[in-house]
């Protein structure tokens, strides 16, 4: 060290680059260091706290997944099967397609005879953890009749759940269900007790029908408590409740039947379904007054077969207890204009007639033939929207069963400050999604003149003129609705001049309210039909609004 | 006293004179600071801090589940330490040890010593040159990098057949071999030997 160092030149100060070269090119010379001065002595350590913040961001990152991790768990549970079927740690517990836990051990009981899984439900799920509830493995099932857990036959198993009563005390360890029970998709309903001499065929998760259509499900079939007959618990569906009477007839429909006569052979069978699992018919049968609803577990006597006059001697069960309004079809020409040309086509809506004073009848339909009324008389006029006053009056035609009338509407302005419920503006500039209520004035059998000279026309008075023959409706029938309900709407079809009403069902379910109107979210494809039409509370036979179509879709415009 | 001093950057040795304490010293090569006030506390404290992120990150890096993989419906989620555990249980012996040394002990091994080296500077002489050997030795064999690689690998090779996924420890894994990167770039073996000269 101190050889090399006597025979190294001192320190150059020169620093030009011409120098360097120089020094480098020189064999045994070391070049010197370039030294200069520096401008901040703190920077080193500025530059190393700025790390330091970096590693407390790591700090905070490793804490937080640590945090994150650490999953969120609910009750575990011990569930008891008599049977594995494959399950194991890590498949999922799920209701209604969703998962709500997971396994996490399963293991065998100490006697060998059963299977124990230990079952971490999702926080959101502790309701799962009550008296009452039911689990069960699900796997593939192929019968005849049904095809079920088809998804479990590659994937892996998963533990259904049914849950019990909300307000059950909690528990922690339940036994598990052999088979998935069968009233499990059944839901609310009417269980009733059939006692019979023998099953005749009947199986548990067989069909209870009426008139051929499924309204309930056999849950289980037993025996009596002396033995002597059969007992068959049957659950009915809730909306086909009211079809159970007092004098409810049930029969067995398994099986097939088979007539062998002079005249040849007749075969009789309800459905494949019911020939191999067996099932169950039912109807109701008129009495004087009219027959009383029963309560949960009512027995029925379960007959071998049906009585043929049962089926003639039917009861009128209207599936709704009040009597549906009665609705009216306004047909109305729609104007539009495509390339310049004026074409026009008709369109059918459903309306309702309400007697809003002692002189005047407001006709109660969807915004959007105020929509089309205006968009006419633009079209007409040839006036741009800004310049044309709303169109005080109009002329729709009228469906009856004599055919059509003229049917001269005027807007109902917005009525600020009324008393009545259904002082609902029908401004005609209002979006289809409004209701829209006009007075209506009759005038008498379809005349092509009619559009021509509305002022020809008599006012209101001619409804006294004893033509108007439609329905009308009290505005006591009329009430403002305030939360989504179970309801349905209702129209009248007229076939060879007979009117008879056609009812669609509208759950809570399928409502979701959105800007003061409830959409409707619904499967059952083009609803165009129902445009206008009333929608009836079920609970109380009121009419709380109007079905119509919004650019977004169907939905209840409700009244105000 | 003029003494002696090599760039770390392009190794050309050069006289240091002595310095006062505004000065710094520069490389006639490459420009590289090769002594200032300060500058091994600077770079010791960097390294320092690189490596206990590192450190900080390294286990939710291997214990938190880093890939879920569903098949046919099962779905199923490992972390690396689980991934080695299952390995060594199925008898994969050869492969479940090589992925242990290499993606778990040797990493953790080198985060340690680097922190050791510029955190602790009152350790003998011969014990640091002991653990920068190591160190050295270690490094190469610390394959963290390459088991980020072959993860990316399996994603775009295997995307197709099996839905698979990310798990959150995969930020961690990431932000972690970055850390240990910048810990290793910044570490300057001259500086723990500048105090005993």
């Amino acid at each position: 060290m101190s050889d090399q160092l006597s025979s190294i030149p001192s320190a150059s100060t020169s620093s030009t680059p011409a120098d360097e070269a120089e020094n480098r090119d020189t064999a045994g010379q070391i070049p010197a260091a370039i030294v200069s001065d520096t401008t901040a002595s703190t920077s080193a350590l500025v530059v190393a706290s700025k790390m330091w913040w970096v590693t407390l961001l790591c700090l905070a990152l490793a804490v937080w997944m640590a945090w994150t991790s650490i999953p969120a768990s609910g009750p575990t549970l011990r569930i008891l099967f008599p049977e594995g079927h494959g399950l194991k740690a890590g498949d999922f517990v799920r209701h209604r397609g969703i998962e709500v836990g997971q396994v996490q051990d399963v293991s065998l009981s100490e006697d060998l005879s059963q299977i124990t899984a230990t079952v971490v439900l999702t926080p959101g799920a502790e309701g799962l953890a009550r008296e009452g509830t039911r689990f069960w493995i699900v796997r593939p099932q192929l019968s005849l009749t049904e095809i079920s857990g088809l998804d479990t036959a590659v994937g892996a198993k998963y533990i259904g759940v049914s849950p019990g009563d909300p307000s059950g005390l909690r528990r922690v360890s339940f036994t598990g269900l052999p088979f998935a029970p069968p009233d499990e998709d059944t839901g609310d309903g009417v269980d009733v007790v059939l006692r019979g001499d023998a099953t005749h065929g009947v199986t548990s998760g067989a069909p209870v029908t009426w008139r051929g259509l499924y309204v309930g499900r056999i849950l289980t079939v037993s025996l009596s408590p002396d033995a002597r007959f059969v007992d068959v618990h049957a659950r009915i569906r809730s909306e086909y409740k009211r079809l159970v009477r007092s004098t409810s007839k049930f029969w067995v429909t398994s099986g097939l039947g088979l007539d062998v006569g002079l005249s040849g052979i007749k075969l009789n069978a309800d459905s494949l379904s019911t020939i191999v699992r067996g099932g169950v018919s039912f109807t109701t049968l008129a009495t004087s007054e009219t027959p009383e609803a029963i309560v949960n577990g009512h027995m029925f006597t379960l007959f071998k077969e049906a009585d043929a006059e049962w089926l003639d001697n039917n009861a009128l069960l209207p599936l709704v207890d009040f009597a549906l309004p009665e609705t009216i079809t306004i047909q109305v020409k729609k104007q539009f204009s495509t390339l310049g040309m004026k074409r026009s086509r008709n369109v059918v809506f459903n309306g309702l007639l309400i007697q809003a004073d002692a002189d005047q009848v407001h006709l109660l339909t969807t915004g959007e033939l105020a929509n089309i009324l205006e968009t006419n008389a633009q079209l007409t006029t040839g006036n741009e929207k800004k310049d044309i006053e709303h169109p005080t009056e109009s002329t729709v035609q009228l469906q009856t069963e004599e055919g059509l009338l003229a049917l001269r509407l005027t807007i109902v302005a917005d009525q600020p400050g009324g008393s009545e419920p259904m002082k609902q503006a029908s401004d005609a500039s209002a979006s289809a999604a409004a209701v829209g209520r006009f007075t209506v004035a009759i005038d008498g059998p379809d005349d092509p003149d009619a559009l021509d000279g509305p002022d020809t026309l008599d006012g209101p008075d001619t409804l006294d003129g004893g033509k108007f023959q439609e329905p009308v409706i009290s505005p006591s029938r009329l009430r403002v609705p305030s939360d989504p309900e179970d309801c349905c709407i209702c129209r009248q079809v007229r076939t060879n001049g007979k009117a008879s009403s056609v009812v669609q069902s509208l759950g809570r379910e399928q409502l979701e309210v959105r800007d003061g109107a409830w959409m409707v979210v619904s499967d059952n494809g083009d609803m165009s039909a129902w445009s206008g039409s009333p929608v009836v509370a079920l609970s109380d036979g009121k009419i709380i609004g109007i079905f119509c179509f919004a650019p977004t879709g169907p939905q209840v415009a409700l009244l105000k | 006293m003029t003494s002696l001093r090599a760039c770390h950057c392009c190794g050309l040795i050069h006289q240091l004179p002595p310095l006062s304490s505004t000065q710094r010293a520069a490389c006639t090569r490459c420009g590289a600071r090769i002594a200032m006030p300060g500058l091994r506390r600077e770079s010791a404290s960097r390294t320092a801090a690189a490596a206990m992120g590192a450190f900080l990150l390294f286990w939710p890096a291997i214990l938190c589940p880093i890939l879920e993989i569903e098949k046919l419906g099962v779905r199923q989620s490992s972390s690396i330490l689980g991934g080695i555990i299952d390995l060594l249980t199925h008898g994969n012996w050869f492969v479940g040890g090589v992925v242990l040394l290499f993606s778990i002990v040797f990493p953790l091994t080198k985060i340690v010593l680097l922190l050791e080296l510029s955190l602790l500077e009152f350790l003998h002489q011969r014990h640091k040159a002991i653990t920068l050997q190591v160190m050295e030795h270690l490094g190469k064999w610390s394959m963290m990098d390459v088991m980020l690689l072959a993860f990316l690998v399996m994603l775009v090779k295997l995307g197709n057949l099996v839905h698979f996924q990310f798990g959150p420890a995969v930020i961690a894994f990431v932000a972690c071999v970055t850390m240990s990167m910048v810990a290793s770039l910044t570490f300057d073996p001259h500086a723990i030997w500048e105090d005993a000269e």
